[in-house]
């Protein structure tokens, strides 16, 4: 059992370190607000790479996942301010339109056999430059306008003391949890991950499974899109969303799935997402030059690899 | 004519893998410029015999002597130094770099730092010009007919001065035309003094090219051959082996067909309709020669290649062919030759591995973790599966360990037809055993199993009808009263 979850007890080890350490450099760290404010971007970060994780565990990528959530911002603030339409046709359309761009990608990558990495690639450059155009160049957003208080409330707001999109990732991961660890589905996710070709020969519908994981990665970026639409309150087609594909990739990795596939559980992509979260908050609260932000990054996914290889030679 | 000077004398080498003796005190003599055919069936030790030769494999004993000195342990690099090259059956050639580049891959000449491309085409002219080949060295590989490759590797063969060209099946792939460009090839080398040991399961390839022939069955030598001695008949003679192994006493008895294929045309035979059916509680065998389409006939029916022409039924129901699902869904299941990339997943399980194929009967999204622990546990007693825990990798199991649960995992299932490719391959005699018997259980409840093996002696035991493949159709059907390795020989070549 200890050596099943060897990689997920690591990284717990090193959150706590991490935690602890900050902790005792600035207590700051451990305030309401601060706590508030931390799990918020847990949430729809985590919401984001756990979506991602699911099209890694078959042994893809998914790099449109910024984009998306530019376009699909865009949309829901033109839809809801613009067009005057209701959320309740909006909201579960946004949805759905993720769902549609992950089913293509599906497609392209299991029917047509390109490659994840050049179909997502161009996902990423097509849905920012569609973004920008179907908003003019222009920040679309809900400024001071009123009625959406409600769904203002799903980024911003909290629920017994836990921010709302925490909440919400926590249902998202107890769902994706079952998916994989418990379903079906998961169990042929992971085949296909492992050896498509052994799995297609023991009877698995290896080009329907592919395809139903670029899906879920599209319905979560979805669900990600719309909260951080209503957290930054104003959607700059431009820049909104980039570089999220890398933050949702390199908490997949930190959580110890491999690229390869077939490996990781949901445990290590939340525990990827929170380590990912405070290191942004530790060069935040140490007063740590915040353009070094990606490289703290950048470094402690190469100390987590190269920590891994070492206990894996260990264990081997 | 001088004496001819002896090259190479192998005397004992013996090899075992595992329980199995592959080589067992075999000796092979060459001399210098001659061509030597090495015959035998498969899995007699031709390959292992070749792998020594060229340093890829170390003999338990036996020693080597190359041009009267004593060698030491081959390795790929010494082997070279000597001057023994080797054409393997599937080439190596880089597509992407040219005839030349090819030919002097790792020791390209230089100057400075640069690639001398000028004597690097110029050397390579040499050497074509010793075949009498009509290729030129800047040519990429990749535009290059199949027997135009062989010829490159045969090339860079010669290129490194060898002494000794060993040849692997090198016809296996070349059409007729291109076949005899290759023997007008070997003979070129004979007359420059190159030694050619020609391995091959073609008699008349043999009786055009080589001067005399040595045979391998069992291991063993098993009769060496030359001037009028070498005639077909003498030649089929010493490649089967003497001893037959003893019959399943008990005949099991056949209902009506159930598997039933009709005029199926492979994508690699497509001039070969097979047509075959098997019947309920029946064991088929189907050999032949490795590449004689055997498992291209087991793809087309497990649904994994679709045929350029015929059909497939199962109780009169017909199958979609190219549709592996379908296929699943009506209880016809293939058990692949190659296990541990397509029977197991390595990586996964052995429950993992045996609910695979079932796990979504149970008809609901989610996992039921004791049925399917129940179900893989059922399976391990079944097939006495040699295991610590379910939850431990295929991949830390014995070879034996794994076929049998590439096999259980579809005993899982409702099974009408089972098809196993090559099943006892690399499994040791104990679990080879276990699942004979398990195959036979199989066969008594009503199953059609379809038994594709190149093992004579399995084929000779454990079927009931047997079927010959020889250059992608049937050469011969063989009842249980007329099966013997030396009718299953003649029908092969």
């Amino acid at each position: 059992m200890l050596n099943r979850y060897r990689k997920e007890l690591l990284l717990l080890a090193v959150l706590v370190v991490v935690c602890i350490f900050l902790t005792i450099r600035n207590p700051q760290f451990l305030s309401p607000t601060n706590l508030q404010n931390i799990t918020r971007q847990i949430g729809m970060y985590g919401i984001l790479s756990i979506g991602v994780a699911v099209v890694v565990v078959t042994g893809g990528i998914d790099l449109s996942v910024g984009s998306m959530c530019a376009l699909l911002g865009v949309l829901m603030a033109m839809g809801l301010v613009e067009k005057k339409m209701p959320p309740a046709v909006v909201i579960p359309g946004i949805l759905a339109i993720g769902g549609a761009l992950g089913w293509l990608h599906g497609i392209l990558v299991s029917r047509l056999k390109l490659q994840p990495f050049i179909v997502t690639l161009c996902g990423l450059l097509l849905y920012r430059g569609a973004a920008r155009f179907v908003a003019s160049d222009e920040s679309k957003g809900f400024g001071d306008s009123v009625g959406f208080e409600p769904l203002k409330q799903l980024a911003t707001g909290s629920v017994a003391g836990m921010s709302t999109a925490f909440v919400l990732f926590l249902i998202v991961t107890v769902l994706v949890g079952v998916l994989l660890h418990k379903s079906v589905l998961g169990r042929h996710l992971y085949a296909v991950g492992k050896n498509s070709e052994a799995a297609r020969y023991a009877g698995v519908n290896v080009l329907r499974v592919e395809t139903i994981a670029y899906v879920i990665a599209g319905v979560c970026t979805g669900v990600a899109a719309i909260l951080f639409a209503f957290y930054t309150n104003s959607i700059a087609p431009s820049s909104h969303g980039s570089y999220y594909e890398l933050y949702g990739v390199a908490a997949v990795v930190l959580g110890g799935f491999s690229l390869r596939g077939g490996e990781g559980t949901v445990i290590g992509v939340v525990l990827g997402v929170i380590l990912l979260q405070v290191l942004q908050n530790l060069v935040n609260l140490l007063g740590v030059p915040s353009s070094l932000n990606f490289a703290v990054m950048g470094f402690v996914i190469l100390i987590g690899a190269l920590l891994e290889k070492a206990f894996q030679k260990k264990a081997a | 004519m001088a004496e001819s000077k002896s090259l190479l004398s192998a005397s004992n080498l013996t090899k075992s893998y595992g329980g199995v003796r592959a080589l067992d005190t075999v000796s092979l003599e060459l001399s210098t410029g001659e061509t030597v055919g090495l015959l035998g069936a498969n899995g007699a030790g031709k390959s292992t015999l070749i792998k020594i030769l060229c340093g890829l494999v170390t003999p338990d004993s036996g020693s080597i002597i190359f041009e009267g000195r004593q060698v030491g342990p081959l390795s790929p690099k010494v082997s070279e130094q000597l001057g023994i090259s080797v054409i393997h059956q599937e080439r190596h050639a880089l597509e992407n770099l040219t005839v030349a580049e090819n030919i002097y891959l790792g020791r390209e000449p230089k100057i400075g730092p640069f690639l001398d491309n000028r004597s690097l085409n110029a050397d390579t002219q040499v050497v074509l010009d010793r075949l009498r080949l009509d290729v030129s060295p800047s040519t990429p590989v990749q535009d290059l007919s199949n027997a135009q490759r062989q010829m490159v590797e045969i090339a860079r063969a010669l290129s490194f001065n060898a002494k000794l060209v060993i040849m692997d099946e090198p016809t296996s792939s070349l059409s007729e035309t291109e076949a005899e460009r290759l023997l007008t090839i070997v003979d070129e080398l004979r007359s420059q003094g190159v030694t050619v040991l020609y391995v091959s399961h073609r008699i008349d390839e043999i009786l055009r090219i080589a001067t005399r022939t040595v045979s391998l069955t069992d291991g063993k030598n098993s009769g060496n051959l030359a001037g009028g001695e070498m005639t077909r008949e003498n030649i089929i003679q010493s490649i089967i082996g003497r001893t037959e192994a003893a019959r399943r006493s008990e005949s099991r008895v056949a209902g009506e067909a159930r598997l039933v294929v009709s005029n199926v045309r492979t994508t690699k035979y497509p001039d070969s309709p097979v047509s075959f059916e098997v019947r309920r509680g029946e064991v088929l065998g189907i050999t032949g020669l490795v590449g004689s389409g055997r498992s291209e006939v087991a793809r087309v029916i497990f649904g994994i290649d679709r045929p350029v022409g015929g059909e497939v039924t199962i109780d009169g129901e017909p199958l979609s062919l190219g549709d592996t699902l379908n296929t699943i869904k009506k209880g016809v299941f293939l058990v692949p030759e190659d296990r541990r990339n397509l029977g197991v997943i390595l990586d996964f399980s052995i429950e993992r591995n045996i609910t695979l194929p079932s796990v979504k009967d149970a008809g609901g999204p989610i996992v039921s973790e004791a049925g399917s622990r129940s179900m893989a546990a059922t399976q391990i007693k079944n097939l006495s599966i040699k295991c610590a825990t379910m939850d431990q990798p295929v991949s830390s199991l014995s070879g034996g360990n794994q076929q049998k649960v590439a096999l259980g995992k579809w005993l899982a299932k409702d099974a009408r037809c089972l098809v196993l490719d090559e099943p006892t391959c690399g499994v040791d005699i104990g679990a080879r055993g276990e699942i004979y018997d398990q195959i036979d259980a199989l066969a008594k409840q009503g199953l059609a199993v379809l038994m594709i093996s190149s093992d004579t002696d399995e084929v000779l035991t454990q079927c009931d009808r047997v079927l010959v493949f020889s250059r992608g159709g049937v050469a011969g059907e063989l009842s249980r009263d007329h099966l013997s390795k030396d009718a299953i020989m003649r029908l092969a070549i």
